[in-house]
This record gives C-alpha cells, sequence and structure tokens, in this order.
C-alpha cells in the first residue's frame, strides 16, 4: 500500500457561507477568541442589479512544499508521514519566521501561550480515524477530506472528474487544499466585507 | 454519488459507525478517515464519551451528540444516525457549549428586591420560588380567573409535559412568539392544504423559486434544508432563482437574483400563475381532481394579473415574470417557496397563499421533488384540551393589556423575551414595567434578558444538553421518525427544565392537577410516552432510543402523494385555492403610496450564526456582534451619505441612529438593517464589552469598539395583516436622514 497523503476538496458550489467550519474549529481546538484556524471571508461584488456573493473558506493549505517548514531555525514544523504539516509546541520559539513566510497567513501566536498554532486539520482526529471537525460539520457538505493515494477515495474521484483550483499555485508551495469553482475575485480581493 | 442513494448512504454509514464502535482499539493500524459522530481527546487519544440528544437552538432540532470530558461538556457534534440532519450541524448548535459555560448564565432562582427594573434581586431557594408561583397559580385556578395566567413561549416548548400541565388551566391566555415571526405564512398554509408549513423534498427537487426566503443563514429547517438543497444543485442541476429586495447569502449564491419592491411578492406570483395558465402548462389532472376550483374559473381570475401590470408594481421586468414563470412550469418537479420575506408583509396571507397556487398549478403537492406534507408521529397525545394558541392574538397581547381588554394575574415567559423581540419596545417595555397592569412576572431563562430585567422573580432554566424532551419533526428522508433529547451532563447551577418545573408545581397544588401530572420523573413521563408509539412500545426499545437518539421503522420507503389515501385536512378534503377569503389575490400595501423623497422601505432581516436568544454565545459573537443600515449606492448619493456615517431613522413610533453602509446589494428604496442585536441586557458579551471571569476567552474580546449594533424594533409599529393575524414587521416607511 502506498503511504498516505491526506487533502481536502472545498466546492464552493456548496458552500453556504454559514461559518459552521468556524465555530466547529473553535470548538474542537479550542481555539480562543481573537485568533483563528479556519473562517470564511465573504465578498460583494457587481453593481445593482447584476451583484453575486462568494464565499471563500480558508485554513492551512498543508503543503507539498511548506515554506515554514524550511523558515522555522528549530525545526518545529514538519511534515508528517500523512503529509501533514503540524507544529511541534514544545520546540516553538515564537520567532515567527513562519508567519512572515506563509504565504497564506494561516499562522497566529497563540494569546496564552505565546507559540504560534495553525490548522493541522485535526491531526489527533486524524490519526484515530475521525474527519477533522469542519469537514464532518459542515451541513451543505462542501468539504471532502480524505487519502490522495487511495483512488477510492472520495477524494480522488472528485479531483479526477472536476476541475479544480488552488491559492496561490505561483509560489510553488502545491497546497493541498483544492478547491472547486474558485472565484478569482474572492481571493483577489483583500478588504473582507464586514459580516452584517 | 447518484447511484448511492441518501438512504443507502445512511446506511452504510451507520453501519460503519456501529461497528468501529465495538471495535476497540486500533492496535497501530491507521483506520481510513471517514468514521462519523466521535470525538477524542486532543491529549490522551481516547474516545469520550458522547450521549445523543437533540438541540433545540431552532425548530430543525438536529439529531447532535454531546461528548464529555469527565463530568462536562466538551463539545457538540452531529449525530450521524439522524436521517434529518445525517450528522450535520450549524454553528449555533456547536456553539450550544458556550451557552452551558456562559459566564453570565443564571444560577439560581432571583427575586427582585428594589423597584421594578432597577436592577436589585435576591438568591432566593427553588422552594420559595416555586411556594410563590403555585399559589398564586392555585388561587387564580379556585375562583375561575384562569385567563389571568399567561405562559409566554413557542411551539417547541409548548408540548409535553408543558402542554400536559398546561391543559388544567382551561382557558389560560397561552402565547405563541413562533406566531411573532411567521405566523401569516401558517394560517395562510392551513387555509390551504391543511399543513403549517412545506416540507420541500428537496433532494429531488430540479428547480426552486425561492420568494424572500434566506436558508443560507435562517430556516425553519437549516441544516436539513440546506444540504439537500446543495446536492439537489450540483446532482440535479436544479436552478435557484431568489426574488428578494436585500442581497442575503441565499440571494447572493442563487443562479439569479431578482430584486423585487418589498411587500409586492404576491402580484409576481400571480402573474406567474396567469402566464401557466395562459400557456397551458398546468398539471389539468391535479386541479381538476385535488382543487376546489374549475381551471376555467381560475383562468378568468388570473387574467386580471398581467405581467405588465405585475412588473409595474414589482419592479421586475415583465420579460423575467415570464421567463421564469415557463422555466418554472417546465422544469419539473419544481418548487415555490417562501421566508419571513413574504410572511412579515400585510398581505403576507394572500401572497403565500399565490405560492402555494403556483405549486398546486405544476401539480407538484406531495411529489417526490415537490412540496410535501409533513411525516411526524404524534406525540405525547393525552387528548389536551384544545387551547386556542393565538386567539387573543399574540403580537397584540401588550397593546390589549393597556387598552385593559385582557387581565393578567400571572405572566410566565419561558425563553421568551417580548421587551427586546417584540415590534415598539418602548411600548412593551412600558407594560411590563406597569405594575397595575402586570402585577406579577416570572421569567425563565438562561441569562438575564430585557424581560427578566423587568420580571419581578427569574428563574435559571436548563440548557437543551440539560434536559429531557421527546420529538418528531417533519421528515425530510419521508419517513417519519421520533428522536430523543435525554440530559447529557447534570444542569449547571440550580437550573431546572420546564417540564421539571411543571412537574414540581403541580405537586404543590390541588389534587385535580397533581393527579394529571401523576408521573415519577419527567424520564418516566417521555418513557410512557415513548411507550404509545407502536414499534416502540417495551422496555428495549426505549433503551435502543437512548443509545441512538432516534427511532423510525427500518422498512419503511419513502411515500409520496399520501394525499390520495388521506386527503387534505381542509373543509372540503382538497386542496382550497378557493378560500374562504376567495381566490388569492394581491393586496396592495397602503405604505407604497406617497413616498417622501428621503423614505425608504425598512427590512429587518435575520442573518447568519446570529439571533437574539444566541448574542451571549462567545464563538458566534465573535462573527456576527453589530449591524450597520444597508443603503443602495444610488440611494446613498442622493440623499447624501457616505459609508460610515450615522444616519437617523424615523418611523411613526420612535427614531434610532446607526451607521450606514453602502452596498449595492439592496433595492433602492429600501433600507435594512438585520435583527438580533442591540441588546441592552443579555449578559456583557451581548453588549460587546470585555471582561475577567474564568474563561480566559473574554479578556480576547476585541469588538469593544465596534459596539453591539442596533435593535430596530423600536421604529417597528405592532402592524397585523388582518387574514393571518401575524406582525408586518416589513411595511415600515422610515425618514432616513443623515446625523451631521
Amino acid at each position: 500500500m502506498s503511504k498516505i497523503r491526506y487533502a481536502m476538496v472545498i466546492d464552493l458550489r456548496k458552500c453556504i457561507g454559514c461559518n459552521t467550519c468556524s465555530v466547529a474549529c473553535k470548538s474542537e481546538n479550542a481555539v480562543h477568541i481573537g485568533v483563528w484556524k479556519s473562517w470564511v471571508k465573504h465578498i460583494q461584488k457587481g453593481e445593482y442589479p447584476n451583484v453575486s456573493k462568494s464565499f471563500l473558506p480558508l485554513l492551512c493549505n498543508n503543503c507539498e512544499e511548506p515554506i515554514c517548514v524550511t523558515v522555522c531555525p528549530v525545526n518545529a514544523n514538519r511534515v508528517e508521514e500523512n503529509g501533514i504539516v503540524s507544529t511541534d509546541p514544545h520546540r516553538c520559539v515564537a520567532c515567527r519566521y513562519c508567519m512572515a513566510a506563509c504565504p497564506y497567513e494561516v499562522r497566529y501566536v497563540h494569546p496564552i501561550k505565546k507559540i504560534v498554532e495553525k490548522c493541522n486539520w485535526c491531526l489527533h482526529r486524524v490519526k484515530v480515524g475521525l474527519q477533522p471537525a469542519c469537514v464532518e460539520a459542515c451541513p451543505s457538505g462542501a468539504r471532502i477530506f480524505g487519502d490522495l493515494n487511495d483512488p477510492e477515495s472520495e477524494v480522488s474521484k472528485l479531483l479526477a472528474k472536476q476541475p479544480v483550483q488552488v491559492l496561490k499555485p505561483e509560489i510553488g508551495t502545491k497546497p493541498h487544499v483544492f478547491y472547486i469553482n474558485l472565484d478569482h475575485d474572492a481571493v483577489e480581493i483583500k478588504r473582507e466585507v464586514d459580516v452584517l | 454519488m447518484k447511484e448511492i442513494n441518501r438512504r443507502k448512504f445512511l446506511k452504510i454509514g451507520t453501519l460503519g459507525a456501529t461497528a468501529i464502535s465495538f471495535g476497540a482499539s486500533f492496535g497501530g493500524v491507521i483506520p481510513i478517515v471517514g468514521m462519523r459522530g466521535r470525538n477524542v481527546s486532543m491529549f490522551t487519544s481516547k474516545f469520550r464519551k458522547g450521549i445523543p440528544t437533540i438541540c433545540n437552538l431552532c425548530p430543525n432540532r438536529c439529531g447532535v451528540i454531546g461528548f464529555l470530558r469527565y463530568e462536562d461538556l466538551a463539545a457538540i457534534q452531529g449525530n450521524p444516525h439522524h436521517i434529518n440532519n445525517q450528522g450535520k450541524i450549524c454553528a449555533r448548535g456547536i456553539a450550544g457549549v458556550n451557552q452551558v459555560y456562559d459566564p453570565d448564565r443564571l444560577l439560581h432562582p432571583l427575586k427582585r428586591v428594589g423597584a421594578r427594573g432597577e436592577g436589585k434581586w435576591k438568591k432566593i431557594s427553588w422552594e420559595q420560588a416555586l411556594t410563590e408561583i403555585s399559589n398564586r397559580l392555585q388561587t387564580i385556578n379556585n375562583e375561575n380567573r384562569n385567563h389571568e395566567f399567561v405562559f409566554h413561549t413557542d411551539t417547541q416548548n409548548y408540548r409535553g409535559l408543558a402542554r400536559r400541565f398546561l391543559n388544567n388551566f382551561e382557558n389560560a391566555t397561552i402565547l405563541n412568539s413562533s406566531a411573532l415571526n411567521d405566523l401569516n405564512k401558517t394560517t395562510a398554509q392551513k387555509s390551504i392544504w391543511g399543513e403549517e408549513r412545506e416540507i420541500i423534498d428537496a433532494e429531488n427537487c430540479r428547480y426552486f423559486l425561492n420568494f424572500g426566503s434566506n436558508p443560507f443563514e435562517s430556516h425553519s429547517y437549516f441544516v436539513s434544508f440546506n444540504q439537500r438543497l446543495a446536492e439537489a444543485r450540483i446532482n440535479n442541476y436544479a436552478k435557484l432563482i431568489t426574488m428578494d429586495p436585500l442581497l442575503s447569502n441565499t440571494a447572493g449564491k442563487s443562479d439569479e437574483w431578482i430584486p423585487i419592491k418589498p411587500g409586492t411578492d404576491g402580484i409576481v406570483a400571480l402573474a406567474m400563475a396567469n402566464v401557466i395558465v395562459q400557456k397551458g402548462l398546468y398539471d389539468a389532472e391535479f386541479i381538476s381532481r385535488w382543487t376546489n376550483i374549475p381551471i376555467s374559473q381560475l383562468k378568468s381570475h388570473l387574467s386580471q394579473y398581467t405581467i405588465e401590470k405585475a412588473a409595474k408594481i414589482s419592479a421586475i421586468d415583465a420579460a423575467t415574470i415570464e421567463r421564469i414563470a415557463i422555466e418554472f412550469a417546465a422544469n419539473r418537479p419544481a418548487v415555490a417557496f417562501s421566508g419571513s420575506g413574504v410572511a412579515q408583509h400585510v398581505n403576507g396571507f394572500e401572497t403565500e397563499r399565490s405560492i402555494m397556487l403556483l405549486n398546486a398549478l405544476v401539480g407538484n403537492i406531495d411529489k417526490k421533488g415537490g412540496v410535501c406534507l409533513a411525516r411526524t408521529y404524534q406525540l405525547n397525545d393525552f387528548s389536551p384540551i384544545e387551547i386556542n394558541e393565538n386567539e387573543p392574538s399574540t403580537v397584540q397581547f401588550f397593546e390589549r393589556i393597556k387598552k385593559e381588554k385582557q387581565k393578567v394575574d400571572l405572566y410566565f415567559a419561558y425563553k421568551n423575551n417580548p421587551v427586546y423581540e417584540y415590534p415598539d419596545c418602548n411600548f412593551t417595555q412600558q407594560v411590563m414595567k406597569d405594575e397595575s397592569l402586570m402585577p406579577f412576572t416570572v421569567v425563565m431563562d438562561t441569562v438575564k434578558s430585557e424581560t427578566a430585567a423587568l420580571a419581578d422573580l427569574i428563574l435559571p432554566a436548563a440548557t437543551f444538553v440539560e434536559s429531557w424532551d421527546l420529538d418528531s419533526t417533519p421528515s425530510f428522508e419521508m419517513v417519519p421518525f421520533v428522536s430523543l433529547a435525554q440530559p447529557v451532563i447534570k444542569p449547571h447551577g440550580q437550573a431546572l427544565s420546564l417540564n421539571d418545573v411543571f412537574l414540581k408545581l403541580s405537586r404543590r397544588m390541588g389534587e385535580s392537577i397533581s393527579n394529571s401530572m401523576n408521573y415519577e420523573s419527567v424520564e418516566d413521563f417521555i418513557k410512557q410516552s415513548v411507550a404509545q408509539i407502536p414499534g416502540l412500545s417495551d422496555e428495549k426499545q426505549f433503551n435502543k432510543l437512548k443509545k441512538q437518539g432516534i427511532w423510525y421503522d427500518k422498512n419503511a420507503n419513502p411515500e409520496y402523494e399520501l394525499y390520495k389515501k388521506q386527503r387534505f385536512a381542509t373543509r372540503s378534503r382538497k386542496f382550497e385555492i378557493a378560500g374562504s377569503n376567495g381566490l388569492p389575490k394581491y393586496e396592495p400595501i397602503t405604505e407604497h403610496i406617497n413616498v417622501s423623497k428621503n423614505e425608504l422601505f425598512l427590512i429587518s432581516y435575520s442573518t447568519n450564526v446570529m439571533r437574539q436568544d444566541l448574542t451571549n454565545l462567545k464563538w458566534l459573537a465573535e462573527i456576527n456582534h453589530t449591524n450597520k443600515a444597508l443603503i443602495n449606492a444610488k440611494t446613498a448619493r442622493r440623499l447624501r451619505i457616505a459609508e460610515g456615517d450615522y444616519v437617523m431613522l424615523e418611523s411613526e413610533i420612535g427614531k434610532i441612529v446607526i451607521k450606514a453602509h453602502i452596498t449595492q446589494g439592496i433595492y433602492p428604496g429600501a433600507i435594512a438593517i438585520s435583527k438580533g442585536l442591540g441588546h441592552w441586557e443579555y449578559g456583557r458579551i451581548a453588549q460587546s464589552k470585555k471582561f475577567k471571569s474564568e474563561d480566559p476567552d473574554t479578556e480576547f474580546i476585541w469588538w469593544e469598539k465596534d459596539g453591539n449594533g442596533t435593535n430596530p424594533n423600536f421604529v417597528i409599529p405592532v402592524s397585523i395583516d388582518p387574514s393571518g393575524k401575524g406582525q408586518a414587521w416589513k411595511d415600515v416607511k422610515v425618514k432616513v436622514n443623515k446625523v451631521s
């Protein structure tokens, strides 16, 4: 059997922008107020009456070529056997090099422990056969998680069938969060429309 | 995914979960990720004990599992055995954990010591609180003044043991706050086909015609409906058309957003019906056999609603109305459905009937992929005394008190906050404060609401993970089920569930009442209720229900067109297009006449994540804690309002000041403010305050400077649709001026 390589597909055709993933993550990983491992960007575009909305759920891409791992001076970041990029809380010295290096801005400093954290696809859950909390909760089933090397997994089947995009492919990090129907504007627009 | 249908998939999923739960440890082998309905500790990697229950934060009542960390609630996840929500859950349900450990949660009964509303309280024992209430109730009952006992709750909580207790008080005034939101819709639905609301078989549907509903943010069946809608849009290539004055999340992600002038959905629906009839695209068999009107008569009635006339009134162009009507009739199964954008108008009743007419015209009634009858089990049916719930109208209740048409001795509100939630907050506040009108008020809630602040007695309520309940929500798999809520943890502090309170009260009262509540405990009552359901009668079944959280007949298959067997629950036993008010018609809204230059129609709408009773939950408040007034960019330019300016909204009853947000996503004649924010009680998080508590998170609150928003109800007067009897929230004309 080949090695496991986990990946996530986010089917934006199904995403309804309900923020369940954001809250599921807060609950599962005890993420404090003020910081996020997973969140949803809401944008609105067009001119009345031709206006539409896009939602872009964001989280760590658990890249194939993670810059955060390369830059870490204390080897706190590493790629697990299953492809997930993890952070060792005991090694981290909070130098924030990884935060500066990450092109996706998914890292933050834990407000109490003062170490750097990010989404690790609920590694503790995945290890025992559970899906990440956001995937299990997503009410519209927009998030799909599984093994890229298993042709029978739902992610493999979707990737074989659907055109997918990744964020900032030009950087060469080879992200492993694949989006179906990614809206270019949702990626480009910096300013998030306030939640109203 | 089309090959495996949802039901099969569910069975496989359930099987997998059970197999693994008995499979003990994994012995180093990494299992395939996919197991659901379990939770693991991050530090010990041990599976947590989970107890299935049901969420009661919205009417969808998802099956959930509460996971334990020793004695505490660690997390809430979806229950994969549950056929409605399929193990999915929403942000509100997950944040139920916050509700349990809310730093501002009420933990003891409190009695007022200062003047009413002064904010001085004394902790008292349950003993004392219950004695005070039961003495009053006994006197009321003995003196035959039951109508002076007012119980204020919603449909979800007015059942089971609570209902049984209240049945002892014939003629008691029961206020149902569910009526506040969509009474016009439910009355219209009842009048036309005997159902309270349509259940959409979304999974099999091919065309969704949405009038003013916002399922992506707020819906009665949020999780159940959305997941099937999302699948239908991909698997069936279903189209979603949304007509709404506001670009809600639903509208923004629909295939088409058609902005419409508020309150004119009715004429659009009727014009579409006209197109369908004129072009002969209707289901002739359904109309002739199952409705109470011949097509010829319908045709001549509808001929007055031309697309040109509808276009003029609704601001949608005639060609679009015609095109959508044809698409709707051609892409069957198609459904037309509505939301608060329809129900909360003064013509809501007739509009709802017009929309249901569209469904009848294409014959998609109780068909695969159509609008379906509710498949449920009758629960706790101990032949209760029929109480006329909405007469006098719930909305006009405080007006009736003020006019002394209604006398009150004891007012008891359970998880209800009329002072904040009702139209015209100042007026409601004034009545609640007046001791001559409201001599004794009891409020039972989890946090101190605005209404509780004006009460004489506050009782701490248990949350849904601390109570028993039995439920049978309409099934989206078209096979009825029963689900069980059971305590996952012991109630915090001295909190009690409503059923417990009523059980304890009944024991302090005369024989006639205590005999009717002859149960050892709430669990005992639930057990006996379960035993009445065929197929669930023995103890073994009850234990299984406790373990799984849900029970349904595994051999049952979805059956459609039930009306062919049981007919409709209307007077004529038919689908009554011709009702007691005649055929569906368009009633113009009087506010639409004489609109001056700076007047806009105020739309108060429900948003994603938030609701008035969830504002003190930290995870939700972080996402949604403040609101602004949404104004169309062109209108804003005309009124010289810029982004972030403060604007004053003035109606006939009051004014509010709020920050403006300029957007392209709203009809130019409307202004929108979200509901549920702007609390002046309800805990400190609800007021966007940073504070020290046991939970370190409360010190990290970063949105103090954003404020906690504005409650639009200060400018919304009481206004009733005479046919539907429900509040018309969205017909308020406000003068909008920049505050300089």
